[in-house]
């Protein structure tokens, strides 16, 4: 498009005073943003400057911007002096203004890019503060999610636990009531099995007494094997109930020495064999009768392995807050496949025997937190029992 | 010669018990087969010894020992009995018998009771 044809055709150039300095400067300010403007000032040039020539023009973009901004500085200047002789203003000076308005619109761009680079900046640290909270957030939920997973996980742990607990404690709870059932019944069988056995005593005490003049030699043995019978049998019935009743624990101070003698008062078969006992008596916590029970058990076992002949030794000793004791005998020990069944209930090798004995020895051992066991060569049971001697008991 | 009372449901009980005392010298004043013929009996006799069975029908040994304990708190009870279960051991405990023997028992049980009562008289006779 012709430059010149256009200034001339548009009618507001005509109206335009350029000496007006208010006017110009509202040019300057349009001029950036307006095509039509810079055509003006194009129009407005070419006026003043007959001699205005293009290759002037292009050669005076070519200037370096210390040379633009002192033509400046001299245009404002003389702004300023009141110089208001627009048309003796040299080339460079109106040139300046073309360069001017690109200045400032690269200021204008330059600050709008810089506006648009810090927004973009300024919205990437946002998106990056947010991402980072988004992160944080993350794992919060996953360690929360951690943390239920680990807490469903103990509840679930817990639940078991408690299901056992509770199957358990039914489970005794059977037991015990089942126990009582066949405790009472063991009671009154007891009861009655024992009066008439009394009776049989008394009888077969009363004609020994009767008989001391009797000449038959063999009358006397009958009647001990009868009174054997009858002292047998009272034994299994106490074995019976020793084993059912599930008394609970009456422990008091005692002494090792105070229980054997109760045991041996029962065992009328102890004369017959060398029995042993360490001469240092022990104090003990536990349940007199019970324990004695465990005694009569163990010598008695010990006695009839030997077949009423040999030795018995019952030691004893204290250590580290257990009371150790142990019943060694002379017999010819335990077959090793029956070892591990000798504290089965109802397990027996005997003729004679309930097979409840070494299992009611387990239960009272057991029932006072301690252990039984037993091993051959010789022929060892030991008792180690928490011994712990209660000053207001 | 130290008398004594027998009481137990067992009829032959009773009577070998007694036929017994009269082998080791002590004299029957008579026998019962509950805890009310126990009491009825004591307060007739007075004897120095009352052999007693706890379990008997109706009235039972421990009603015997303590309703004879009241009528006389130094009377010498021994109480003679099969069985005795984890409820009632207390409860004798608590009437305090002289003696408990346990059935089926061996003579010398009595006889050493015997002298050890004897012993007691002999003590409380010369103070």
């Amino acid at each position: 498009m012709d430059r010149k044809y256009l200034a001339k055709t548009n009618p507001a150039d005509d109206n335009d005073d350029p000496l007006n300095p208010s006017h110009r400067r509202f040019q300057f300010q349009k001029q950036p943003f307006d095509g039509e403007s810079e055509s003006m000032t194009i129009n407005q040039e070419e006026k003043q400057t007959q001699t205005k020539s293009q290759p002037t023009s292009t050669q005076s973009k070519t200037l370096d911007s210390h040379d633009l901004k002192k033509a400046r500085l001299n245009e404002n200047l003389k702004f300023l002096q009141g110089d208001s002789d627009f048309v003796k203003k040299t080339e460079f000076a109106n040139i300046g203004k073309e360069f001017e308005s690109d200045k400032i619109g690269q200021e204008v761009t330059g600050l709008l890019y810089q506006y648009e680079k810090q927004k973009i900046a300024m919205t990437q640290r946002q998106i990056q503060e947010e991402r980072a909270l988004v992160q944080e957030l993350n794992e919060k939920v996953e360690q929360n999610i951690a943390k239920f997973v680990n807490l469903e996980s103990k509840l679930k742990h817990k639940q078991e636990e408690l299901e056992i607990e509770v199957r358990l404690k039914s489970q005794k709870l059977i037991e015990s009531e089942r126990m009582a059932a066949i405790g009472e019944l063991s009671s009154r069988l007891a009861h009655d099995l024992k009066n008439p056995l009394s009776v049989l005593k008394m009888f077969t005490e009363i004609i020994k007494i009767k008989s001391d003049d009797n000449s038959d030699p063999t009358f006397m043995n009958k009647l001990d094997a009868a009174n054997a019978a009858i002292y047998r049998m009272t034994h299994q019935i106490d074995n019976v109930l020793d084993y059912v009743r599930n008394t609970p624990l009456q422990k008091i101070n005692t002494t090792i020495h105070e229980i054997i003698n109760v045991a041996l008062a029962k065992i009328p078969e102890i004369n017959q064999i060398s029995l042993t006992i360490e001469q240092k008596n022990m104090p003990v916590y536990c349940d007199k009768a019970k324990m004695s029970i465990v005694f009569i058990n163990l010598l008695l076992n010990s006695i009839q392995a030997m077949q009423s002949q040999g030795k018995i030794l019952v030691n004893f000793y204290q250590n580290d807050g257990n009371a150790i004791i142990e019943f060694i005998d002379s017999g010819p020990g335990i077959p090793p496949t029956l070892l591990p069944k000798v504290f089965d209930p109802l397990f027996t090798t005997k003729q004679h025997g309930t097979g409840l004995g070494l299992a009611t020895c387990k239960n009272i051992i057991e029932g006072h937190g301690g252990k039984i066991f037993v091993k051959n060569n010789p022929t060892t049971f030991t008792l180690i029992i928490p011994n712990n001697l209660r000053s207001d008991a | 010669m130290i008398s004594a009372i027998v009481i137990d449901d067992d009829q032959d009980n009773v009577d070998l018990f007694s036929e017994f005392l009269g082998i080791i010298q002590v004299k029957s004043l008579g026998s019962g087969n509950n805890g009310l013929q126990a009491v009825e009996l004591y307060e007739t006799h007075k004897p120095d010894i009352v052999f007693l069975d706890l379990l008997m029908p109706d009235y039972d040994g421990f009603y015997a020992l303590k309703n004879i304990r009241n009528i006389d708190p130094d009377a010498f009870i021994v109480v003679i009995t099969a069985v005795v279960d984890k409820n009632s051991r207390q409860r004798l405990e608590d009437l305090h018998p002289d003696h408990v023997i346990q059935k089926p028992f061996e003579p010398e049980q009595i006889t050493d009771i015997i002298k050890n009562f004897n012993q007691i008289q002999k003590q409380s006779a010369s103070h």
